[in-house]
């Protein structure tokens, strides 16, 4: 079973091969994995309904070829306060914007994290995501380094 | 299904083009922070040539070098990779500058120096959609222009083996980045500058009797020179003065290429055509000789020459209208062959009148072209009306664009006459472009 939840907090049970029929929706499902967790498609009406009549990407638009494009990490106020979520429900909005193909969410989700990566050590960064350092010691260390001295403040 | 709703709360789940896409909204720094954290992190960043993230990143910071104006060798690939790590390398050597013994860090310094002049020559040129749109800012020449004034890398005196790209830096920057606090340095600078401008010593068959190398490349150090002193005599100017007509556009900004007011014609790729501003400086004939060859002041040649509160230098401004020509219709010189350094930029003649306050008139021709190191040479002859017979009175001047392709801030280069007898006078001059709207002649003029 499949919970689909309103954006005025209304939950549906469909069953999951009903839901599957659309191409989308299936696609997400076995991207976040089978979940009691409520898929928030409903988020994305409302994030489409705040952002509707603003201009849609041209749809063969190739970012590195985009003269007007001044890409910096600042959110909006309201999709700051749309993304405001905790972090399960953020890589499960960024998975979802992306396979909806919805770019603008997606560059939202993603500056986010950014914005959580940014000036973060290498431990806080493992802390922050849960990653489990899994480099072996000795043979690694120079290495790692070396490849990162252009990055050091000696 | 608990398994799942962890696997969702791990960045490590989401597919790895995604985690491209979250990187590039990071900074250089970043990335290698990341790359520390575990095998997968450091995976996504070094593991494969890909040059994705480090280009998305390089061009989230700085100016496309692919739309640069390249004036010397003209094929080159860009490696992001290897060109976001230079720029990161080189500000944080700039950074750490005040706070450090430069010889100690003599190579990395170097590659810094190198990086910032190469950031200024792959700078976004001004090109402008329309004739009333502002152009783009260039990245390059924000970044570096705070960089250097914020770092204040280049207040310290250069090492030896930096001088002429810390020299470079400092012509582009024009003293922009002074403090009412400097003033001290200023001055001291303004004695130094005058002392080697005023060598004629300087001024030799060797150097092409102008501020350049035996090999024919720019000697920045003789550039730098030449700018302050032009510059601490404008710092003279009655400030009421002061106008876009009266003061040349100074410092990183202005040496953006297409800067210069338009418009362009597409045969004439250095901006030629049109209406300039010059200043000339000069000693009265008489203080120069005596700097050069007598003992006054402990001389000759000593510094305390310029310590003197009665020394005078004259300050000329100057208007020059320009328009091109054919070489064969060149009348008081013949350029040299020049070998072609970049197929794009031939060389071109020009010639046109010049005017000072007093009205009297000149004829001017010369030609520029790029020279064997990229930059881009002008060469100038002004013949006095009426004294065409005596050929003591032919001008001659060569200088250098101060940044790209018709910047704003304009030319720097020194004058001399054109036979470059022993003992000639030699003087700095700066010569810009003005739109043709500001060039007001009531305010030519000449001070001391």
């Amino acid at each position: 079973m499949v919970t689909l939840v309103t954006s005025d907090n209304e939950k549906f049970n469909a069953e999951k091969e009903v839901v599957e029929r659309s191409v989308l929706i299936k696609n997400m499902l076995e991207d976040v994995g089978e979940s009691d967790q409520p898929i928030p498609l409903p988020m994305f009406l409302e994030y489409c309904e705040h952002h509707r009549g603003e201009p849609l990407p041209a749809p063969d638009a190739d970012t590195s070829q985009d003269d007007t494009r001044k890409r910096t990490t600042d959110i909006s106020e309201w999709d700051q306060k749309f993304i405001t979520v905790d972090q399960e429900m953020l890589f499960e909005i960024i998975l979802a914007a992306n396979y909806l193909d919805i770019k603008s969410l997606l560059d939202v989700g993603c500056k986010t994290v950014a914005n959580m990566i940014k000036g973060k050590t290498p431990e806080e960064i493992r802390k922050l995501f849960n990653i489990v350092n899994d480099f072996t010691p000795r043979r690694r260390c120079a290495q790692i380094k070396k490849e990162n001295e252009w990055a050091e403040d000696r | 299904m608990a398994n799942a709703s962890e696997e969702a709360n791990d960045l490590l789940s989401i597919p790895p083009e995604i985690i491209q896409h979250i990187l590039v909204f990071c900074l250089p720094k970043d990335l290698a922070a990341f790359s520390k954290a575990c095998r997968l992190t450091r995976e996504l960043i070094y593991g494969s040539e890909d040059q994705h993230i480090w280009r998305e990143i390089f061009l989230n910071l700085y100016d496309d070098p692919r739309k640069s104006l390249i004036t010397g060798e003209s094929s080159f690939s860009v490696n992001w990779k290897n060109e976001l790590q230079r720029r990161t390398e080189a500000e944080s050597v700039a950074r750490r500058a005040p706070d450090v013994e430069p010889h100690e860090h003599v190579s990395e310094r170097l590659r810094a120096l190198e990086t910032f002049i190469s950031a200024v020559q792959q700078a976004l040129p001004a090109a402008k959609a329309d004739e009333n749109a502002e152009p783009e800012p260039s990245l390059n020449l924000q970044w570096l222009d705070k960089l250097l004034k914020d770092s204040r890398m280049l207040s310290s005196a250069p090492l030896l083996t930096e001088i002429h790209l810390h020299s470079r830096l400092r012509a582009y920057i024009s003293l922009t980045h002074e403090l009412s606090t400097d003033e001290g340095r200023i001055t001291v600078r303004r004695i130094q500058s005058r002392c080697f401008v005023y060598d004629i010593r300087n001024y030799k068959a060797a150097n092409d009797w102008g501020a350049f190398m035996t090999d024919g490349s720019v000697n920045w150090q003789h550039i730098d020179h030449l700018a302050v002193v032009v510059l601490t005599n404008l710092r003279e100017l009655p400030v009421e003065r002061e106008t876009i007509a009266t003061k040349p556009p100074l410092g990183l900004l202005n040496t953006r290429p297409l800067s210069a007011p338009g418009p362009y014609f597409e045969s004439d790729w250095a901006g030629v055509e049109g209406t300039w501003r010059r200043y000339v400086c000069f000693m009265d004939y008489r203080d120069l000789f005596a700097f050069n060859f007598s003992p006054v002041a402990n001389g000759p040649r000593n510094p305390l020459f310029f310590h003197d509160s009665r020394f005078r230098e004259a300050t000329r401004l100057i208007e020059v209208k320009l328009h091109l020509v054919s070489k064969s219709e060149l009348v008081f010189h013949e350029p040299p062959r020049y070998g072609n350094v970049n197929p794009r930029y031939p060389m071109l003649c020009f010639s046109g009148t010049s005017c000072g306050a007093n009205g009297h008139e000149a004829k001017v021709e010369g030609h520029v072209r790029i020279g064997i190191d990229g930059s881009i040479r002008w060469t100038f002859y002004d013949l006095m009306q009426g004294s065409v017979h005596n050929n003591s009175t032919l001008w001659c001047s060569q200088g250098v664009q101060l940044g790209g392709i018709a910047s704003a801030a304009g030319i720097v280069g020194s004058w001399s006459t054109s036979v470059h007898d022993q003992g000639d006078p030699v003087g700095p001059f700066w010569l810009w472009k003005v739109s043709q709207i500001h060039a007001d002649p009531s305010d030519l003029m000449d001070f001391t």
